[in-house]
């Protein structure tokens, strides 16, 4: 069974956890360079503002109403995400990080599941213990899990498949927001006569792979309950992520920095694949999960983040700073069976807006020309021939202690709370 | 000095490395809900509690009559023990830390 956990609001909620005095105020949330909303709660919804708000056209509206405004603080959500996928790991035999605030938990399949049970405590345990609201979608395909998600809102945040009426559900969902089909899709849909996801899901399958490609006969598979996108398939990549589970526990640190070093190259190629750069590193780290009590001792589960100056599709900095991270989770005396690395907020790798003082245009060109050399050669001669060696460009910190954070324009950005002893919230 | 072995004779200490333990194995239970706080308030000796004072918060921990908590309270969050008054319950103070003892 498979469930899909996405965070309400997320950014907003995560700028809400360690501010008491915003409970009940509108909240919203600003990109990069402070262009444009990107998420909001609900309370900021209900005065009228919606995502892709440019700033400048609504900043005085803002001000007007009330509306507090924040920087994007990656780091923040980024540590809330781990702190999330920490908790639903102790429900799921595996877990897949779809994004940062969506993931999708593989539970085994049970005939009497309790699966809405599980769902629930999952997100009560969510709201009690990392202070963030979710929605849990439970469903036998993640296509269907998505859009139970979707649909969790009016069932008290969750929402299970197999306790609702499938065909009255799918007759009232519009096709265009199935997951996966996008808006040219749902245009040639609607020609054909197809407009909602009933409509989808008796679409017949050799029309849909005319029409639709593999992945929207996929599509039309998974609404009739079965499972034809696997693990780690992404249709719309909202981050890359690579795992790899250790037969035989692994114990000693250099092996793991080799395993790592080889998930982030793949990572990396299949960013690079995609033209995408990302700007978020996270590395994860985990024993096998205990089920004895005694066993407990043996546990570990552990995950850091880090913000890279700017986004790069760059090896080399990308290794150099999931290296880093993993020096920083590895405990001596610990069986390790699973890592993995995870690349978050992409862009564009032709959009990205050039650092001031670092990493000048005429370097990017550089390493992106580095890059493409060794591409081309581990095409021609087999995957990981070659590799730019290490170098370390991960500059965090500047020579006064501060947060090199001038690099990107963030006016409004909040204290990393729980990543930095001199941002901590403060107790009265 | 005896961490290299030239002779080929393993070293005495051989199979008994260890690291130094973890204080966040010591200090923390449930990682995923764990919170570093600062206690910014006045001297509370019954809590034990200096201003400037680490706590560490979790929020995993059923709240109880008589605990050390955080809770949120006109806006800020405050440090308390628990009856029947508090309001929102943020997290149990499951340990405090003081650095700089001189």
């Amino acid at each position: 069974m498979i469930f899909h956990i996405d965070g309400n609001s997320f950014y907003a909620s995560c700028e809400r956890i360690f501010r008491p005095d915003l409970t009940g105020q509108p909240v919203a949330v600003l990109t990069n360079n402070d262009g444009v909303v990107i998420a909001l709660n609900q309370e900021c919804k209900d005065r009228g503002f919606k995502r892709g708000d440019l700033y400048f056209e609504v900043k005085n509206l803002c001000e007007q109403k009330g509306v507090r405004v924040f920087s994007s603080n990656y780091t923040l959500y980024a540590d809330i995400s781990r702190r999330l996928n920490l908790l639903y790991s102790e429900y799921g035999e595996e877990l897949e990080l779809y994004s940062i605030d969506e993931s999708f938990v593989y539970l085994p399949d049970w005939k009497n599941g309790g699966y809405t049970e599980i769902g629930r405590e999952i997100r009560e345990r969510a709201m009690q213990e990392i202070h963030v609201p979710v929605s849990v979608g439970i469903a036998p395909t993640k296509t269907l899990a998505k859009l139970c998600n979707k649909l969790a809102k009016k069932y008290g945040g969750v929402c299970s498949w197999q306790e609702l009426d499938g065909e009255t559900v799918l007759a009232s969902y519009p096709a265009a927001d199935i997951w996966g089909i996008g808006h040219a899709k749902a245009e040639l849909l609607a020609l054909l006569g197809v407009h909602t996801a009933y409509d989808l899901a008796n679409f017949p399958l050799d029309k849909a792979k005319k029409y639709l490609s593999i992945t929207g006969f996929r599509t039309v598979q998974e609404l009739n309950g079965i499972p034809a996108l696997d693990r780690n398939e992404l249709t719309r990549k909202q981050n890359i992520g690579t795992s790899k589970s250790f037969a035989h526990g692994v114990t000693d640190f250099s092996e793991l920095e080799t395993a790592l070093a080889e998930y982030a190259q793949l990572a990396v190629g299949r960013m690079r694949a995609e033209s995408s750069a990302c700007r978020i590193i996270s590395v994860y780290l985990m024993t096998a999960r205990a089920f004895r009590p005694e066993d407990k001792g043996k546990e570990y589960f552990n995950a850091a983040s880090a913000e890279l100056p700017s986004s790069t599709s760059y090896l080399p900095v990308i290794l150099a700073s999931a290296k880093k991270l993993l020096r920083s989770l590895y405990r001596y005396g610990y069986e390790y069976r699973k890592i993995m690395i995870n690349l978050l907020a992409l862009e564009d790798d032709t959009e990205i807006q050039p650092e001031l003082f670092y990493n000048n245009t005429g370097q990017r060109e550089k390493d992106k020309a580095v890059m493409s050399a060794c591409d081309c050669i581990n095409a021609k001669f087999g995957r990981g021939i070659i590799h730019p060696g290490t170098r370390n460009l991960t500059k965090e910190v500047k020579a006064d202690g501060k947060k090199a954070d001038w690099i990107m324009e963030r006016k409004m950005l909040s204290p990393e709370y729980t990543t930095d002893l001199n941002d901590i919230p403060e107790v009265y | 000095m005896g961490t290299r072995n030239t002779t080929g004779f393993p070293s005495p200490a051989q199979g008994y490395e260890k690291e130094t333990f973890d204080f966040n194995k010591i200090l923390i239970s449930h990682p995923a809900a764990t919170f570093t706080m600062r206690y910014d308030g006045r001297l509370l000796p019954d809590c034990g509690l200096f201003p400037g004072d680490i706590i560490i918060v979790d929020s995993a921990v059923q709240p109880k009559k008589g605990m050390l908590a955080v809770v949120e309270e006109d806006g800020e969050f405050r440090c308390k023990r628990l009856d029947e008054s508090v309001g929102v319950v943020f997290g149990i103070v499951t340990a405090i830390i003081r650095t700089g003892v001189l």
